[in-house]
């Protein structure tokens, strides 16, 4: 396999990293939809989030990434997961709130990538992304009807979050330098605009107001490898589920 | 936003063949099937969504 350009390596690893914590989410919360096909939606997405992993970490690999550091054998802090994931506060509408802009913001990012050796893999993730981003919107859209004031509450956090893990709005043609490398076909900047664009014609139409959302996100200091400011991030206890610490059976192998 | 494929009008019920059919949920027992009510015959029916699509990124 050929190399890739320095900082694909990372691009690609947060994308993994947060479909590991997107599929240990979904199946967190697989039991507490609100009708039994919401949980069984979230359990199939659970297990395309993990198959997705599972080939990502392996052409990782082959970039010289250690294969249990990967998997899971490391600290919270080196997760580089969507921070929008990093902890679901509340209840269902705060759940869907939270992992659809992390979903979607995975699926632009993997769907700019301009590779022969990833594009098949990356077109049958589509084909399951489809459904996956099909049903959040279908969902937010009842539950802006349904608890506005909640969906609101919880975009102008999650919103801005999934804005950092997609990067900057100073990396445009010049400056994204995936874009420059020829990894990916898409700069950043436009990356986001589609991203912000999306959830504002999701939402033109019902009572989620997304005025208050800081769409210039993220801040200065934003960490290129965690692909997000600040320093939280998941927790022990996420990560000894994600390694299967207690129950081996059901771990990434 | 609910952006299955299809047209109503080429939704034929798997039992009797009518396109007197509707959409019943968007969501049958998984993500990727939709639910229809046939008028026909009265019958439930789901339909698998798939074709081959991948998500829209605003290109």
């Amino acid at each position: 396999m050929s190399e890739w350009p320095e900082p694909a390596v990372d691009y690609v690893q947060a994308i993994t990293d947060t479909k590991l914590v997107l599929g240990h989410r979904y199946a967190q919360w697989a039991l507490s939809g609100p009708s039994l096909e919401d949980d069984i939606g979230g359990a199939s997405a659970a297990q395309e989030e993990i198959g997705h992993v599972r080939q990502l970490a392996s052409k990782l690999e082959a970039q010289g990434r250690d294969l249990e550091w990967t998997k899971g054998q490391r600290d919270p802090d080196e997760f580089a997961n969507a921070a929008c994931l990093d902890r679901i506060d509340g209840d269902w509408t705060e759940y869907v709130a939270s992992i659809a802009p992390a979903d979607r913001a995975a699926w632009y990012l993997l769907d700019a990538i301009d590779r022969d050796d990833l594009e098949g893999l990356i077109t049958k993730m589509g084909e399951d992304e489809y459904f996956h981003l099909e049903y959040h919107d279908a969902r937010l859209e009842t539950l802006a009807e349904e608890d506005p004031g909640t969906v609101q509450a919880t975009l102008e956090r999650t919103l801005p979050q999934a804005l950092a893990f997609i990067g900057p709005a100073s990396y445009d043609e010049s400056e994204d330098p995936l874009y420059e490398a020829g990894f990916t076909d898409r700069p950043i900047s436009e990356i986001r605009t589609a991203f912000i664009d999306h959830y504002r014609e999701l939402f033109a139409e019902t009572d989620v107001s997304l005025e208050d959302v800081d769409w210039d996100a993220p801040a200065d200091d934003w960490n290129e490898t965690r692909r997000r400011t600040g320093t939280d991030a998941i927790t022990a206890n996420d990560v000894k589920q994600l390694r299967g610490e207690r129950n081996a059976e059901f771990a990434l192998s | 936003m609910m952006t299955d494929h299809a047209p109503e009008s080429a939704v034929r019920c798997p039992f009797c063949e009518s396109t007197d059919t509707e959409r019943e949920s968007a969501f049958g027992s998984e993500i990727s099937k939709t639910q229809y009510y046939c008028n026909g015959c009265n019958t439930v029916f789901e339909r698998i969504k798939y074709d081959g699509e991948n998500p829209d990124t605003g290109r």
